[in-house]
């Protein structure tokens, strides 16, 4: 993967930013000061303050910690339901593999936001279960293509063989299918990642069931959204966030925009 | 069993699949939906009235009784009433529905325009204008929220330069300008799509021998290359006709637009089971209803390029 001049800079500056963010300086995201509102950033206050006093570059901070967390959620969990799932479905084609890919077509029928909207309202939305929603909703994809992928990985010469000279099915899908799907799976997780993301920001904005105390980026572009104007840095700065991390994952794993580069 | 058996099959056992989904879901909830309803008029939680409202709404028998019930009344027509409107479940959602479906049918096809365009422009000329255009589309879809979009939009356009009213009573300026940020976001993937395919017919020997003898690359793409990318379009966007569904309800709820999501937050925010079921099972109902479609158009196409 070569990535140009520009993309470089950009994924620097990114990462650069989610860096400052996570190692900032910062105190509770509750602490309101109705004394301070609508603060410019200063040095007492980096970033500026919101509408309640709040330090934004405490809220950014807390925000990004949320982000990453679900990121983390997500990931694992689409990851490893999805892969482990899409590959004994592939491998063992019985009864129970083809009920496999027909509850992963369900999944994926049913809209990833919509599942998201109903369970986290179940659940509470949090980081975790907001990741955990996403990520079972993503492992609808994985199961799919690795089932088939895996398919057509079995059929080769080579595998039969590998099965004909006694080698378990364990060693078979280790040793040697997992090594021609990694390939797909990377890219899955790129492609995925940035939705992730958006998802996550659009679920806070909407807030069923969120704490809108948190700082998550979507709750606080819902708050912040009647002082585009007045006060844009409450509106920007979330924004940025989003951007960078979903920019991040884009222009690193998404071999399709790689292709397109 | 003939192929068609099979996918009716198929689609059959999705629908009662959903059913369970639709039914059990709502279910889990940790509030319950007559809690809700006593609140709403101001009634105490008594035992007694939610004995009373549970025996209205049906809720006091058993689950498996209550699937049933529900379900031989919903393949009937008859979806039920919810529990805080008192509003005739299948009647409203289908009043709603012409509002989601203008926006997601019409984004979704507009993205789908705009793609085919852009990434033709951007195949003709190598690293030219329209292939960076396609590059900072398909990152700015990918990365930024379209909540913002919207917010950023209602501001300009209502606020700022007061072009346009959003929250009046007419509502086609949010519909209108919800389908442009729906196409726009959906163009930004199927651009992609666009470009791999008409590169692969580009790098063919037959066009570049046709290219040789002074036809040009704008023409030779068009006539030949349309089949293939717009097969690849198709099948790429048939997948994202599940995305509009849920990606509207964002800006439904940005835009004030009564459709069918919106009234689905309200809903799950009263935990109205009714209407939570009766959603799930329309939106399984118009996925069908796109496979249908799509795949017809698949089969036309492939029959078009094989007469070529």
């Amino acid at each position: 993967m070569t990535l140009t001049t520009k993309e470089r800079i950009a994924v620097g500056l990114s990462v650069l930013f989610i860096v400052f963010l996570l190692f900032a300086p910062g105190n509770s995201p509750r602490q309101v000061d109705m004394l301070a509102t609508l603060r410019a950033p200063s040095a007492e206050h980096w970033l500026g303050t919101d509408h309640l006093g709040r330090d934004l570059l405490t809220l950014m901070k807390h925000g990004c910690i949320r982000t990453l967390l679900m990121l983390f959620s997500a990931s694992v969990t689409g990851l490893i339901i999805g892969v482990s799932l899409g590959l004994l479905a592939g491998y063992f084609d019985c009864w129970w593999s083809r009920g496999l890919v027909f509850m992963a077509e369900i999944v994926l029928t049913i809209p990833t936001f919509i599942l998201a909207l109903i369970i986290t309202a179940l659940l509470g939305l949090t980081p975790v279960s907001a990741g955990f929603v996403l990520g079972f909703s993503s492992s609808g994809h994985y199961i799919v293509q690795i089932s088939q992928l895996v398919k057509e990985v079995k059929e080769r010469p080579y595998i039969e063989l590998l099965h004909k000279t006694g080698i378990s099915h364990r060693r078979i899908i280790f040793r040697h299918v997992w090594v021609n799907i990694l390939p797909v799976i990377l890219t899955s997780f790129g492609n995925q990642v940035s939705n992730y993301v958006l998802d996550y920001a659009g679920l806070t904005f909407i807030g069923l069931g969120t704490d809108p105390t948190q700082a998550d980026w979507g709750t606080m572009l819902y708050q912040y959204r009647l002082y585009l104007f007045d006060a844009p840095w409450l509106v920007i700065l979330p924004c940025l966030g989003i951007f960078c991390i979903a920019l991040v994952f884009h222009i690193l794993f998404d071999r399709s925009y790689q292709s397109l580069a | 069993m003939t192929n068609l058996g099979k996918i009716f099959l198929r689609w059959l056992g999705l629908f009662w699949a959903v059913s369970v989904v639709a039914f059990l879901l709502p279910r889990l909830m940790p509030d319950y939906p007559v809690h809700y309803y006593l609140q709403q008029y101001q009634l105490p939680v008594t035992p007694e009235n939610i004995q009373i409202v549970e025996e209205q709404w049906g809720l006091n028998r058993s689950l498996f009784v209550q699937y049933g019930h529900w379900l031989g009344r919903f393949i009937q027509g008859d979806w039920g009433r919810a529990y805080m409107t008192g509003l005739d479940v299948r009647t409203e959602l289908f009043r709603r529905l012409p509002y989601s479906l203008l926006m997601a049918c019409g984004g979704l096809l507009l993205g789908g325009l705009w793609a085919y365009v852009l990434g033709f422009l951007a195949v003709l000329q190598e690293n030219g204008f329209w292939g960076k255009v396609s590059r900072v589309h398909t990152l700015l879809a990918s990365t930024f929220p379209s909540l913002i979009s919207g917010v950023l939009l209602i501001y300009l356009l209502s606020n700022r330069w007061k072009l346009l009213s959003f929250y009046g009573e007419h509502k086609l300026p949010g519909i209108l300008i919800s389908s442009l940020l729906i196409a726009f976001y959906q163009s930004g993937h199927l651009t992609r799509i666009v470009i791999r395919h008409l590169e692969e017919v580009k790098a063919q020997a037959y066009i570049q021998t046709m290219q040789t003898r002074g036809f040009s690359l704008k023409t030779v793409l068009w006539k030949y290359g349309y089949h293939y990318t717009m097969y690849g379009l198709l099948s790429a966007m048939l997948p994202q006709f599940s995305w509009v569904i849920g990606g509207t309800s964002i800006l439904e709820y940005t835009f004030a637009i009564p459709g069918i999501s919106a009234f689905l937050i309200d809903s799950i925010s009263h935990r109205d089971y009714v209407v939570i079921q009766g959603y799930l099972m329309l939106t399984i109902a118009w996925m069908f209803g796109m496979h249908v479609i799509v795949e017809g158009l698949l089969v036309s196409l492939q029959q078009e390029e094989a007469a070529l």
